[in-house]
């Protein structure tokens, strides 16, 4: 960012759109990763609640650096051995990817293996659920590893996956646990049911309905409406998850990752209603 | 300190107007908010101007410091990135690929001239 080449303007922008673009420019300097994409989004904005929706939404969207990654890394690390008091003695840390497919807990594992004490070895992290699942032994704790947690949906069912496995190789006496670099605060309604100890360095609130006062709630609510209106409803299968999947209302990015689809998806789905190709802020594969 | 060209155009407008409005920047260069966000941002870290509300001033330190960089900020050689415009892009031919321009689009008066008719 710092040494990247910007653009001027390729349109003259009025005064006061351009004030507010400067101000937020300011504020959150990660808009200069996609300056273009941003000015794009504010453009698809063409009344005054969409313009101020924009600036709710940025003041509570998390956008954590490679710097935050390893602050992250030394939270949890110190949660895990000092709170929890895990021993590497029988301490797994397992990511909940579950494919051949690279993934944003594989890259959260990375960033976490080199915060531990020197007690800690290669042979206490595994890139993969499968992995994890075919070699741990009996009297384990193991740590399931997830980059962001949504809904809970999905580490609930990684779970379910991993404890059949465990139960069909005869593993007894086993612990799970979670950790996450963020989470959403709802998703702990479904963390609750699972019966297992877990720990998220950020909880996020949804970014209309648990951060907008009650009075101004169904006006941000009708204007993120009309702008999803003007993207895409489907594109190679995928059916445009309004506000979110289900509704999640995310407001999270790791730089350079995949952007989860929990998020809002104005920061990220690819195409407009005329199938145009739109410039976004944040990339989803 | 990285110097790009809207921290010139910045800086030397500034070093005339002492004072002046962003909206300016944009007016006179068409820079884009994120260059002037960036550039600002920098420079009121290193405290050669500060920002209130909608208009940059100049620093006792950012006057004396300008002329001390005048040859660095003004005269030196800089690598400049062009543009790509993406309406002259093609797509790449491979290397020894057979190639033809569009018929269509030439002049015709060329092969006149090649022919020896005026």
């Amino acid at each position: 960012m710092e040494n990247k080449v910007l653009s001027r303007s390729e349109v003259k922008i009025n005064r006061e759109d351009y004030l507010r673009l400067f101000r937020l420019h300011k504020a959150y300097e990660w808009l200069a990763n996609e300056p273009e994409a941003f000015f794009e989004l504010w453009a698809l904005c063409y009344t005054e609640p969409q313009k101020i929706l924009i600036e709710k939404l940025l003041a509570t969207f998390l956008h954590l650096s490679s710097k935050d990654l390893l602050e992250t890394g030394k939270v949890i690390s110190n949660h895990t051995e000092n709170i929890w008091n895990l021993k590497s003695e029988n301490t797994f840390f397992v990511a909940t990817c579950d494919d051949d497919k690279p993934d944003g807990s594989q890259a959260f594992i990375q960033t976490l293996k080199n915060k531990f004490s020197i007690t800690w070895k290669e042979k206490n992290f595994f890139n993969s659920l499968l992995d994890g699942a075919h070699n741990i032994s009996h009297n384990s704790v193991i740590v399931l590893c997830d980059d962001f947690i949504g809904t809970g949906d999905t580490i609930k069912r990684k779970i379910a996956y991993l404890q059949n496995k465990l139960n069909e190789r005869k593993i007894e006496q086993y612990t799970i646990k979670i950790v996450s670099i963020a989470a959403m605060e709802f998703s702990k309604e479904t963390l609750d049911t699972l019966n297992v100890d877990y720990f998220s360095h950020y909880w996020l609130r949804k970014g209309i309905d648990e951060s907008i006062d009650e009075s101004e709630k169904e006006i941000y609510i009708q204007s993120m409406e009309q702008l999803e209106e003007k993207l895409l409803k489907k594109y190679r299968n995928r059916k445009l998850p309004n506000f979110g999947y289900k509704r999640s209302e995310a407001l999270f990015a790791l730089e350079a990752q995949n952007i989860p689809n929990n998020v809002f998806p104005i920061f990220w789905w690819p195409y407009l209603k005329n199938k145009d190709l739109r410039p976004t802020i944040f990339k989803r594969l | 300190m990285k110097i790009f060209s809207e921290d010139i155009l910045l800086l030397k407008e500034l070093q005339i107007l002492k004072t002046l409005d962003i909206y300016l920047l944009h007016e006179k260069f068409q820079l884009s908010p994120a260059q002037v966000a960036r550039s600002i941002i920098k420079l009121e870290k290193n405290k050669i101007l500060i920002l209130n509300e909608n208009e940059i001033t100049l620093t006792e330190y950012g006057s004396m410091w300008l002329i001390g960089n005048r040859d660095f900020l003004y005269l030196e050689k800089r690598d400049y990135t062009w543009k790509k415009p993406i309406g002259l892009i093609q797509r790449n031919l491979a290397i020894n690929a057979p190639f033809s321009p569009k018929r269509k689009s030439l002049d015709k008066r060329i092969y006149k001239l090649i022919e020896g008719e005026k």
